[in-house]
């Protein structure tokens, strides 16, 4: 996937995952990502990554037109209630500006200034 | 006096010798360890160690930090082998013998053992899988001062933390190894659980780690013998191999005694049944489901173990080597019915559907279908239609239930209602049910966890509703039905009582319908 394929496709809120790239003429068909913003109780949204199947088409010069992509409604839906349950225990380290060295998801701000939700770890306890 | 050439060459060879017993560990004197022999004093020829004193699953027992049970292990190789891990705090090996508990010699030793026995485990279900972070897992032995473990992509770490005056280390626990390198081996072979936004696939991951230190205790002979003895038989008890993480549990228990189970950190034998996470509160005491994913864990490992004794209940010779024999079975039926299982938010129906399809597919005439099938039903992970038809989708599918209600009759009884329940494929299409339809008094209902009231199922859902769950509790007979009729699913309770019947209802022929009765009142808490 060419770089400034990705950089276009960020500016559009996804992220490219999947590393098989389909390609039928000037469609392309790849597994990505599309970022999905979720309120929990602050100014800024938390960014959650959602998988999605992307398709699109790129013009003679090689910009993005016509994307199709939009995550599922109940994965959104699983997401606003995922977000809610790791806020309520303290498990988002940076949500708010505070600081929880035990969180297991950390917030990591992309090129497009956005606070991402990410996994740090997976905990016994 | 010189030495004669012969004298120098003997006195040379009994230096040699010397330097080889000293170099060579020798066995243990003073550890008294279950399965393992303690070398008597005396003369006695010196010979390498070949085996370690470990524990079987926990330092702790129950309620108590201490009183867990050791057993012997070959010596690990760290570094060696297939889903290899190595120890990369600390980084000098301490020489390969016993150590007296207590000692860090004795917590590396039991740690190795620990990761090579899941390593063990899991390479020989997963072959050509390595992990995430690369050929072989890094593992921090001790990571600084807290009551928990991690995998966090670059490798296991454990911690410690003192508790009254007991220092507690988490990498010490076979249960809390085995649960962390659990996270590390399913994100080897299921990648994209690792960051999806969902309650279920995060609380499937937990599940994961403690079905792995199930699993791998069960690869401990000395556990196995010792566990049928401590439940007679009927693994669906709480045990030492249920109760996971004891010490750690205990210290926790210190701080904050409602976050965890009284005599454990979490028990696989509970009865938590599936509620849909979304209408669960977002933390709670231990006591309580909450969607806080360790809490909602506990049904998928409530169901899975009780598989796993319905699953050994069918073999032929309740012993040790039939529980390994399953053991190993409910790994392959676990591994690949994730492998299977599409990543949605209702990823628990998801696997519970493909491990029983894999069952079928693979261990047919095992009777090991029916055995998970009955313990996803009863702890709600799958509706009993979609476990008939092995549909994806979860949750109850209402059938039109044809109300025919009558007034109270002269004999006192509740109005006679007409309910399909062709969808149960229990050979029968409908039912005749005496519904809870009196005229209501007072316009009260239940309290909804987020807001407001719960709407009031009508007569009709509640008679359903009612059927399904004596369905899912395994509380009917069927009387009368016709010999052969396919499909009857009895769901069957792994602690039913084998010397008199428990069942609350039948289904009887009454003329031409089929009657739900009640035959009696049983408050057998432990079926």
């Amino acid at each position: 996937m060419k770089p400034h394929i990705k950089k276009q496709l960020a500016k559009h809120g996804y992220e490219v995952t999947g590393a098989q790239v389909e390609q039928e003429g000037q469609v392309t068909h790849l597994d990505a990502t599309k970022l999905v913003p979720v309120h929990v109780g602050q100014d800024q949204p938390v960014y959650v990554p959602i998988p999605v199947a992307l398709k699109f088409t790129t013009n003679k010069e090689n910009e993005i037109e016509n994307i199709e992509g939009e995550p599922d409604p109940k994965a959104v839906q699983a997401a606003h209630s995922f977000v809610k349950t790791l806020a309520d225990n303290q498990n988002i380290d940076g949500l708010a500006g505070e600081h929880y060295p035990s969180a297991t998801h950390q917030l990591e701000v992309n090129e497009q200034g956005q606070p991402v939700l990410r996994r740090k770890k997976f905990t016994a306890f | 006096m010189a030495l004669t050439k012969t004298a120098r060459k003997k006195s040379k060879t009994a230096a040699k010798n010397t330097q080889q017993r000293r170099s060579t560990p020798s066995k243990s004197k003073g550890i008294p360890v279950k399965g393992g022999k303690a070398a008597r004093p005396g003369k006695h020829k010196r010979t390498a160690v070949s085996t370690i004193p470990v524990w079987e699953q926990d330092p702790g027992d129950g309620n108590s930090p201490n009183g867990g049970e050791l057993t012997m292990a070959s010596i690990p190789k760290p570094g060696t082998g297939p889903l290899a891990t190595y120890i990369s705090n600390p980084k000098n090996q301490p020489e390969a013998k016993t150590y007296p508990k207590g000692t860090d010699g004795f917590r590396y030793w039991n740690l190795c053992a620990a990761l090579a026995r899941g390593s063990q485990y899991w390479s020989v279900l997963l072959p050509n899988v390595s992990w995430e972070v690369g050929s072989k897992l890094p593992v921090n032995m001790d990571a600084g001062n807290d009551f928990n473990a991690n995998y966090d992509r670059t490798g296991l770490n454990f911690y410690h933390g003192t508790a009254g005056n007991i220092t507690v280390y988490s990498g010490e626990s076979p249960d809390v190894i085995n649960h962390e390198q659990g996270h590390a081996v399913l994100d080897s072979f299921k990648p994209q659980l690792w960051d999806a936004a969902s309650i279920e696939v995060a609380a499937f991951h937990e599940s994961f780690g403690d079905m792995s230190a199930i699993l791998c205790a069960l690869q401990v002979s000395s556990l196995r013998s010792s566990l049928l003895t401590e439940t007679g038989g009927i693994l669906y008890s709480s045990s030492k191999l249920s109760r996971l993480a004891e010490q750690l549990g205990w210290a926790i228990r210190q701080i904050r005694p409602d976050l965890v189970d009284r005599d454990c950190l979490r028990n696989a034998v509970n009865e938590f049944t599936y509620s849909d996470p979304d209408s669960l509160p977002t933390r709670g005491p231990a006591s309580t489901l909450t969607s806080e994913p360790h809490s909602f864990s506990r049904v998928f490992t409530g169901a899975f173990f009780e598989g796993l004794a319905g699953m050994f209940k069918l073999q032929k010779k309740q012993d040790e080597a039939s529980l390994l024999q399953v053991s190993q079975d409910m790994g392959k039926i676990l591994t690949e019915g994730i492998r299977i299982a599409s990543v949605v938010p209702s990823f628990f129906s998801q696997v519970a559907v493909s491990m029983i399809h894999y069952a079928q597919a693979q261990f047919a005439n095992s009777g090991y279908d029916n055995a998970l099938k009955s313990a996803f039903v009863r702890h709600g992970i799958i509706s009993p239609a979609s476990a008939l038809s092995a549909l994806a989708s979860r949750g109850m599918e209402f059938m039109n239930a044809t109300a025919k209600e009558t007034a109270t009759s002269s004999n006192g009884e509740l109005p006679k209602l007409r309910m399909q329940i062709a969808e149960y494929g229990l050979g029968i299409d409908n039912i005749i049910v005496h519904s809870a339809s009196e005229p209501r008094r007072l316009d009260v209902a239940g309290a909804a966890f987020a807001m407001g009231s719960l709407t009031a199922q009508s007569a009709d859902e509640a008679a359903k509703s009612f059927f399904e769950d004596l369905i899912k509790r395994g509380r009917i007979k069927i009387i009368g039905a016709e010999s052969g009729s396919k499909g009857m699913f009895p769901i069957s309770r792994v602690n039913e009582p084998q010397t008199h019947e428990t069942h609350t209802h039948e289904l009887r022929k009454e003329g031409r319908d089929f009657v739900l009765r009640r035959v009696r009142v049983d408050c057998c808490l432990l079926c």
